[in-house]
């Protein structure tokens, strides 16, 4: 099996409304800016991976209208239906297998084209769920109602996310959402559905990101600091909310054990640097803390205390993460851009010192039932 | 913004999709019933014994044939319950209403629903379904839980 490297990556400036151009000409952008940061040219590529999601899109087949911005005409070209992380993982598998060299994952999302409301309702279950407006953001509410009764954990926890997520992001130049917040601010935002408020929700958003990645002999000819995949997963619960417990995030503590089994992590905790997750809503990165086995159910809250002061020896979103922006499909394909950035220190201005080993890790869907994972090191 | 956006032209569309599905012997029967008989269906897994509502043909969790179709609750437990503050295009009930996860006795999995905007639902209160009087076979043909009254925690 082939060993599989990040050599490239390029995201736009994530942004409400800004994008005036098509989604044609996003995407175009991010891939000559990703081609151009491994060095490479469309011709070097041997298979593109893209994803868009239909129904932000109005339209079936996401990105088959965009096949010559993708760089696919003629090329060996797929279109996955999920995260560009989830196309990421299948990319590596093409390398993997020895008969490709290269590959292109793009996915992106321009939402405010989509004026139709909250768009999870059309994602439902349409025989149980589509009949009472059930959607992410309520199945969301419900699974963190459940889990802070479980564990007897305070709101101020949950809000405390958003303030340190969104504190991170002001530092980050692709963010939408650059402004800091306070616990206040966050607390007195709306609460859209309870116990969910306001601030506590990503931010649906216009963008696209774009990764390369390359088989051993290719990345290494290219002589600079890679970013190997060592451990990917990707794991779905029940689609029927709550038919698999609720206060814990299962397929992203099964994911995340595939994972580390693959790059041979014992103790991710003491071993990792980096996670960068992509979520919905603040509650369900404390939960993602504990399936990935950084502390024990219900200790997500103290385990974030503990990121903050340094004595967990980990950090968490340092881009900000998908509460400062969230392009739909594309977030989860950021983040693995973001940890190849920072196990690289190429992050810039929000690179962590000494970073070596990120978990990349995006959790969709209804109460989280779907995760991706990839581990990147040095 | 608004000075940039009306440099480029902005197409404006809309599109109306209409759909007539199916409901078939497991999910059809599910809503056949509570449209006929007021009753609230399950599937029990041939092999690993659970009692999935609401129900399908197969087992999801070791993908295994169903033993048998039965009814479950009517009375449920509140899993977890979540305020719905505004409605909306065909909201299931007046805002502002509650949404619960219920799990009708009897049943290993929960269904979703509606219930009033009522104090005394909570995590573990026990409810029972009201049903409409017009009833078309729909999910919306119970027209929400409510907490029972024969208990007494409720």
């Amino acid at each position: 099996m082939e060993n599989v490297a990040v050599v490239g990556w390029a995201q736009s400036d994530h942004r409400d409304t800004s994008t005036l151009d098509t989604r044609h000409s996003l995407v175009y952008k991010v891939i000559t800016e990703a081609l151009a940061s491994a060095g490479l040219s469309i011709q070097d590529i041997d298979i593109v991976f893209s994803t868009g999601s239909d129904v932000v899109d109005g339209g079936c087949i996401s990105g088959c209208d965009m096949v010559g911005a993708l760089g696919g005409h003629f090329r060996e070209e797929s279109r996955i239906a999920g995260d560009g992380l989830h196309a990421a993982m299948l990319a590596q598998m093409r390398i993997s297998s020895g008969f490709y060299n290269t590959a292109l994952i793009v996915a992106y999302s321009k939402n405010s084209e989509n004026m139709s409301g909250r768009k999870g309702r059309k994602m439902s279950d349409p025989f149980f769920h589509r009949p009472l407006g059930i959607d992410e953001l309520v199945v969301g509410a419900m699974q963190e109602r459940a889990y802070l009764h479980r564990y007897k954990i305070a709101p101020e926890e949950v809000a405390g996310v958003a303030v340190r997520n969104r504190k991170l992001g002001a530092g980050n130049p692709h963010a939408r959402l650059r402004d800091p917040v306070t616990l206040k601010d966050v607390l007195s935002s709306p609460e859209i559905m309870s116990p969910i408020r306001e601030m506590e929700a990503s931010p649906y958003s216009d963008g696209a990101c774009a990764v390369i990645l390359a088989e051993d002999r290719s990345a290494k000819s290219m002589g600079r600091k890679l970013a190997w995949i060592s451990g990917s997963a990707g794991i779905t619960a029940s689609f029927q909310p709550g038919s698999d417990v609720i206060t814990h995030a299962s397929s992203a503590g099964k994911a995340t054990r595939l994972a580390f089994a693959a790059a041979g992590i014992e103790d991710p905790s003491r071993e990792l640097d980096i996670i960068e997750a992509g979520y919905q809503y603040a509650y369900q990165e404390l939960m993602l803390y504990e399936a990935a086995g950084l502390c024990g159910p219900g200790e997500g809250p103290a385990f974030l205390r503990a990121v903050e002061d340094g004595s967990a020896g980990i950090e968490a979103n340092p881009s900000g993460g998908s509460l400062c922006d969230d392009p739909r499909l594309a977030t989860g394909l950021i983040r693995l851009a973001e940890a190849a950035a920072q196990v690289t220190g190429r992050a810039d201005e929000r690179q962590v010192p000494g970073a070596r080993k990120a978990l990349a890790l995006v959790a969709t869907g209804m109460g989280i039932q779907c995760t991706g994972c990839i581990v990147v090191e040095r | 913004m608004d000075k940039a956006r009306d440099q480029f032209i902005c197409l404006e569309q809309n599109m109306k999709l209409k759909f007539r599905r199916p409901t078939g012997g497991v999910v059809g029967l599910f809503l056949a019933a509570l449209r006929d008989e007021k009753k609230i269906i399950g599937s029990e897994c041939r092999n690993c014994g659970k009692v999935f509502v609401p129900p399908a043909s197969y087992c999801e969790r070791c993908s295994s044939d169903i033993s048998a179709l039965r009814e479950v609750g009517p009375r449920g437990i509140v899993i977890s319950w979540t305020l719905a503050p505004k409605g909306f295009d065909n909201s299931p009930a007046d805002a502002p209403f509650r949404y619960i996860m219920v799990r009708p006795m009897g049943a290993d999995t929960p269904l979703l629903h509606v219930s009033p905007d009522d104090e005394r639902i909570r995590i573990g209160t026990v409810v029972r379904p009201v049903f409409r009087e017009e009833r078309t076979g729909s999910i919306t043909d119970i027209k929400w839980f409510v907490p029972d009254d024969e208990d007494k925690r409720a």
